[in-house]
């Protein structure tokens, strides 16, 4: 069953990874894609490669999202290309582990700029497109588990992440009654790295994980295609009532509190202190 | 192809209304269904051939989910009749669940306990030792609500119960760590979940009129039992594998925005 036959979709940052993750389900379930990043390489050909592959059209647009002629003549790249856009996934952004000390006003603004800035602008040019060619549409941004909790050395990220939480909620109110949908998706610990064939098994294993595994109920790590399934149930007729929501996809990593083999709350029976 | 081939599916409550449209959506997506209800009677009856009539497997389940005796004796029905159980739908509830707080008596409490937050719990333990066994993993899915998020006047009981329910499913999830069994809720916002004039075989009948919502929604409308049937299957599919401990709201924006409770 194709959930998403027909629609155009640009996603940013989707030369490699989760973004690349989302264009590949994407073209599965019939959408055509725009393929976005800051370099043209091997690996976004390939994944431009796959898109066709499944009989999909691609279109390839070398933008900075972070920079305001970028994002407009992307999006109007994007419609010529397409002749409309019907699906904006906003996941481009990369970011460093910075001490809390150390967070200079340089780093402030590139990651603002880019994760929190350039989402909202590129929602905001989709949206204007959509409501002129009066449609409706889908406006999916990706935000992350570190919007919740802290994290070491992740302020500056945790609030972009969480900032895109909270803007979905007003896009989806202030774009009430124009058929556009706002949500955001949570991702957990995504092994998002690019493997071979042969070593595709090892994807999600307990190196990558370390710790982590034992926080997680599902017992293994997220792959970029479980966010894509999430940006198509969100993108398609199924999550049509969906709505300035953010859907956490970390395989219960949120649910719980301490790790799941800890005994700190769960002392031997009859043991008093 | 559809997205949930195979696959053995009971559904609580599910003998009208959003019940039945979750059971002939994923009816539509290759599983077989199990529709349980407290009420056995044409209506119960229709809606199991609605099912057979997809090409699947439909059978009726009479039983009150609100005791440990009703769900065992509701889940064991099911497997004589499908021999194992794949998803868990928890969804059946009574009538008129909204009670202003000082009519809200020791009967009322306990009846939406009872059925709410017992029934639910119990049917998915007993759903979680059955799939644990089979080695298959599985899917256990709550009804949640809008009312688990935010108070709206006279909602206090029900809204305890729902809120309960968030909490349930997360350490159903973190305590079957490892069983590849999922547990998730679904929180459904304003839903018309009447059945339709006539020709009974479509999921949604008449939705609510769109004027009430349309200056207090974002989504400018009511929602249909289609909606939530469609988060199931999301979460019942392969697309939603990685999804666990997790509530989904179905509501149109209405928790998003404060404007609806203007």
């Amino acid at each position: 069953m194709k959930l998403l036959e027909g629609k155009k979709a640009l996603i940013t940052g989707s030369r490699r990874g989760i973004g690349a993750g989302i264009a590949q389900l994407f073209a599965e379930h019939g959408a055509d894609v725009g393929i976005n990043d800051v370099v043209r390489d091997e690996e976004a050909d390939k994944t431009i490669a796959v898109v066709e592959s499944l009989g999909q059209k691609a279109s390839w647009h070398l933008a900075d999202v972070g920079n305001t002629e970028d994002r407009t003549r992307m999006l109007d790249e994007f419609v010529a290309e397409h002749g409309r856009i019907d699906i904006l996934v906003n996941n481009a952004v990369a970011s460093r582990d910075v001490r809390f000390t150390e967070i200079t006003e340089e780093f402030w603004d590139h990651l603002v700029g880019h994760g929190l800035k350039g989402y909202l602008f590129l929602a905001q040019g989709a949206a204007k497109r959509m409501i002129d060619h009066g449609h409706g549409g889908s406006i999916i941004n990706i935000s992350s588990i570190q919007g919740y909790r802290a994290w070491p050395h992740n302020t500056v990220y945790g609030v972009v992440k969480a900032g895109l939480i909270r803007m979905v909620q007003s896009i989806a109110h202030d774009l009430a009654g124009t058929g556009i949908t706002a949500n955001s998706v949570a991702p957990g610990y995504i092994d998002s790295q690019v493997l071979s064939a042969e070593d595709e098994a090892s994807r999600g294993n307990d190196e990558y994980l370390g710790s982590a595994l034992g926080f997680i109920p599902s017992r293994r790590g997220g792959v970029p295609r479980d966010i894509a399934g999430a940006c198509v149930f969100l993108a398609s007729e199924l999550g049509d009532y969906v709505n300035g929501q953010t859907i956490t996809v970390d395989g219960g990593f949120m649910a719980g509190g301490v790790p799941q083999d800890s005994k700190l709350w769960n002392p031997e029976p009859g043991v008093t202190e | 192809m559809g997205l949930l081939d195979g696959k053995k599916v009971l559904i609580t409550g599910a003998r009208k209304g959003i019940g039945r449209g979750i059971a002939l959506t994923l009816a539509n997506e290759g599983a077989d269904v199990g529709i349980n209800d407290i009420v056995d009677d044409e209506v119960s009856q229709r809606a199991a051939e609605l099912v057979r009539d997809r090409g699947v497997k439909g059978t009726f389940h009479a039983g009150d989910v609100s005791t440990v005796a009703g769900i065992n004796s509701v889940i064991d029905s099911f497997l004589t009749q499908h021999d194992q159980i794949d998803i868990l739908v928890n969804n059946a509830i009574f009538p008129d669940q909204s009670r202003p707080l000082f009519d809200t008596d020791e009967v009322f409490w306990d009846r939406m306990m009872d059925l709410s937050l017992k029934g639910y719990f119990f049917g998915s333990q007993r759903a979680a030792k059955e799939m644990i066994a089979q080695g298959t993993g599985g899917r256990i899915i709550c009804l949640a609500s809008v009312h688990a998020y935010v108070a709206i006047e006279d909602w206090t009981a029900y809204g305890t119960a729902k809120a309960g329910l968030r909490r349930m499913m997360k350490g159903f999830a973190t305590d079957l760590r490892g069983h590849n069994i999922t547990a998730n809720c679904i929180a459904p916002g304003a839903i018309s979940n009447a059945l339709p004039d006539g020709d009974d075989d479509v999921i949604d009948g008449p939705p609510h009129d769109p004027s009430q919502f349309t200056e207090s929604l974002p989504s400018a409308k009511g929602g249909l039992p289609s909606d939530i049937a469609n988060a199931v299957l999301y979460l019942s599919s392969e697309l939603g594998q990685y999804v666990n401990g997790e509530t989904i709201l179905v509501d149109g924006g209405m928790i998003a925005s404060k404007k609806m409770r203007d």
